[in-house]
């Protein structure tokens, strides 16, 4: 199966590749590279066979790479329904841990008023929580 | 954007192949002589190598 998004790593800064040779090594489609080129890759020059530098083609797939990434900034939430970080509405959230050092920041979605969840450990809570107001659901008491 | 010579970049393409079918290089001292030009090349942008034998 091809990959959607291939390795940046597999390609060699100080060598060139033709097309061909850039879709061998990268495991995809020769017409995938060549609609890369179309989509800004530089080339060498103009003469055939279309050269591409492996630094311009490794900077090239790193970008795409990280294009589609929403990091979320501190007191953030990832909605996964309206596909973006947002800030819980009120700026509260509830910190519910599942062990000692680790838990889940629960708020509400603003615009799509659905739950949203962020991974968060209790270690870097201060670093994650921005202006939030967090509050601290107590662990329910197991029996032993 | 990257700065470079088109016109070297073919010929150090050349002499990869010729170091890679001819003189049976391996792949390593291919990309370590790829590394060591290229670093000339950084330091000397101007030099063009066309008057250097293969």
């Amino acid at each position: 199966m091809r990959k959607r998004r291939p390795n940046h790593r597999l390609v060699k800064i100080h060598r060139s590749y033709t097309v061909e040779e850039a879709a061998r090594r990268l495991g995809t489609h020769k017409n995938t590279v060549r609609a890369w080129l179309r989509d800004g890759l530089p080339s060498c020059d103009t003469r055939r066979p279309t050269l591409i530098l492996g630094c311009d083609l490794a900077a090239y797939l790193k970008a795409r790479r990280i294009k589609n990434k929403r990091p979320c900034q501190p007191g953030e939430i990832y909605c996964v329904c309206c596909r973006a970080p947002k800030r819980p509405a009120g700026n509260m959230a509830e910190y519910q841990p599942n062990s000692a050092s680790l838990g889940n920041l629960v708020g509400i979605c603003p615009d799509c008023e659905g739950m949203i969840y962020r991974r968060a450990s209790k270690a870097k809570l201060i670093e994650i929580r921005g202006n939030l107001d967090i509050t601290f659901a107590e662990a329910e008491r197991r029996v032993k | 954007m990257t700065k470079h010579n088109p016109e070297n970049v073919r010929i150090k393409r050349r002499y990869f192949g010729w170091l890679q079918e001819a003189k049976q290089c391996s792949e390593a001292t291919v990309d370590a002589t790829a590394k060591a030009l290229s670093r000339f090349e950084e330091w000397n942008p101007a030099q063009e190598l066309s008057g250097f034998p293969p």
